[in-house]
């Protein structure tokens, strides 16, 4: 077992931490994607308090920090559009409903 | 919105006819004004869809899949936000979800892909048969892409469509309380005609008005359901159409027949729905079904999901469809048939609408509806309901007016059920615009097992 290795830890970050990453994109991507691959490799080492042989901690901190939160916005700015483009084809749902009635109006 | 808006491409003989219609001395009270919204570059994607329809071949080899399928599930699941959900595709076709009309009827919006551009986006409610009334989202061009497959379905029965300028193409009838009225005319047949007309008197100036109004316009084709063509048929018409297509409820055979036998044409009958369009067209042998879009693949899964061999029956699941703002992948239809090979094509057979009911005999044996539709299948019942109560009760309900005997009725069905069975038999008014012709109180666990 490495030097600095916690049972306590390591259950942490099963139980606690991964559920949040859980939240943030599918288990596949961080098998598949080279990025969400990278991520859970430092977020685990981080949990268990290690870092990457070759490595100073503000490196492994910084590397870190780059891939979490372009992840984070990339799912924010997905969701923000998401929601826009509903928005805008709830809005000409609500026109072509709007136009048909007044037309069936003016007919009764 | 103005008729330049309505007509883009009007031409002035199809200004003529569509004033004629509108200002028809006998035309009934029409209830709104459509039009089809056809721009020169519709109209070419109209026809480009009508030259694929004639030219590629239609359907997949037993147990694979079409060979269109894998480029329309990768666009799925890259640009339309519902299925973007499901995350990462499965590799196999079969492991992806499946999806109802509830999700549907929830976020329709989700369905619309990220690239289509929501210019002439076309909205319509639809009314709530299955308990989810649905908001249908379409195109311009999804709508006049009707014409051709209602065409093709006409082939199959060797009727040819010839109609062209100056003449109506096709009424679509119904019998509604209410219902949205108008006509119409078409650039992809030539700025011929279509109306939409409702035949209940209160929609006329004089109820008497509707068969020279009828007469006048002389139709290729009506399309309709059971009940406007029962109403038809009391109508003292003289023209006569070169085919009825029947859509939307079960015909039984003795309206069939007596509909044939009036009009001397044939009875269509095409399997259609608002969220895919005419899927399937009844053949002449009457027991099978024939495709008609070669851009829909069709499934039958069993109830927990699972494909269904050839030949089993169970649900018709659709993927595909012509309308770009709303693709379908795995979309549970609520209908029921076994899919079967005729040569190289896919057919369906034994199609029945909705949620298959199974009634109980006095005995406690399990009876199938297509029994009970056999059963009735002298009289010529332009709408009726059965239903069965938890204690095994039975509730016939039929329109008045409806040419059938109770004592024969009760005749047909105490085989069936056994004659310790009580059936109820009741003359309605009216079922309100649509109804499920059978249904019970009996659940799935009471229900008795399959037969």
């Amino acid at each position: 077992m490495p030097a600095g290795f916690c049972t306590t830890r390591a259950l942490n970050f099963l139980r606690n931490d991964l559920a949040e990453l859980a939240s943030l994109a599918q288990a596949e991507k961080f098998i598949a994607d080279a990025d969400r691959r990278e991520e859970i490799a430092r977020l685990c080492f981080r949990a268990l308090g290690l870092r990457p042989a070759g490595e100073t901690e503000a490196q492994a901190q910084d590397r870190l920090a780059t891939l979490n939160s372009a992840e984070r916005q990339r799912v924010i700015r997905a969701a923000r559009e998401a929601e826009a483009r509903a928005s805008e084809i709830r809005r000409k749902m609500a026109e072509e409903a709007a136009r048909q009635a007044e037309m069936k109006a003016m007919r009764e | 919105m103005t008729d330049s808006d309505r007509f883009p491409l009007l031409t002035d003989e199809g200004r003529r006819l569509l004033r004629r219609l509108r200002e028809h001395p006998r035309a009934p009270k029409y209830t709104a004004q459509c039009g089809n919204r056809l721009t020169a570059d519709y109209l070419r994607r109209v026809r480009a869809f009508e030259s694929e329809l004639r030219a590629s071949p239609r359907g997949w080899p037993p147990g694979a899949l079409p060979h269109w399928l894998d480029d329309f599930v990768e666009m799925c699941f890259r640009d339309v936000p519902f299925y973007r959900r499901y995350g990462d595709r499965p590799l196999q076709f079969a492991d992806l979800p499946t999806t109802t009309r509830a999700d549907l009827s929830r976020e329709i919006w989700s369905f619309v892909p990220d690239s289509q551009p929501l210019d002439d986006l076309i909205w319509y409610a639809t009314s709530g048969a299955t308990g989810h009334p649905l908001t249908i989202l379409s195109h311009p061009v999804a709508g006049a892409c009707y014409t051709p497959l209602l065409k093709l379905a006409l082939t199959r029965h060797k009727v040819e469509l010839t109609s062209g300028a100056g003449q109506v193409a096709c009424i679509l009838v119904g019998w509604q309380k209410r219902a949205y009225t108008y006509p119409s005319i078409t650039p992809q047949q030539n700025d011929a005609g279509h109306i939409k007309l409702n035949l209940h008197p209160d929609d006329w100036r004089r109820p008497d008005d509707r068969a020279p109004f009828l007469d006048d316009c002389n139709p290729e084709i009506y399309t309709g359901d059971p009940i406007a063509f029962a109403e038809l048929l009391q109508l003292p018409l003289r023209s006569r159409p070169r085919a009825l297509i029947s859509t939307a409820m079960m015909l039984l055979p003795e309206l069939r027949r007596r509909l044939e036998s009036h009009f001397g044409c044939p009875v269509v009958d095409v399997y259609s729905m608002n969220e895919t369009g005419p899927v399937a067209v009844r053949d002449p042998d009457m027991e099978t079904w024939t495709l008609l879009q070669p851009g829909l693949f069709v499934e039958i899964l069993d109830s927990d999901g699972n494909p269904c061999p050839i030949g089993r029956r169970g649900e018709v699941t659709l993927t595909g469809g012509f309308n770009p703002f709303l693709p379908l992948l795995r979309y549970r239809t609520n209908d029921f048939a076994a899919l079967d090979y005729r040569g190289d094509q896919p057919v369906l057979i034994g199609l029945e609408g909705r949620r298959p009911v199974l009634f109980r005999s006095a005995d406690g044996h399990a009876i199938s509806t297509l029994d009970v539709t056999a059963a009735l299948k002298p009289f010529a019942l332009p709408q009726f309901a059965l239903h069965q109560f938890a204690d095994g009760a039975l509730h016939l309900r039929l329109r008045n007016g409806a040419a059938a005997d109770d004592s024969q009725l009760r005749a047909a069905l105490t085989p069936l059920f056994g004659v310790t069975q009580t059936l109820t038999i009741e003359h309605v008014d009216s079922f309100g615009d649509k109804t499920l012709n059978y249904t019970t109180d009996l659940s799935p666990t009471t229900q008795p097992p399959n037969p």
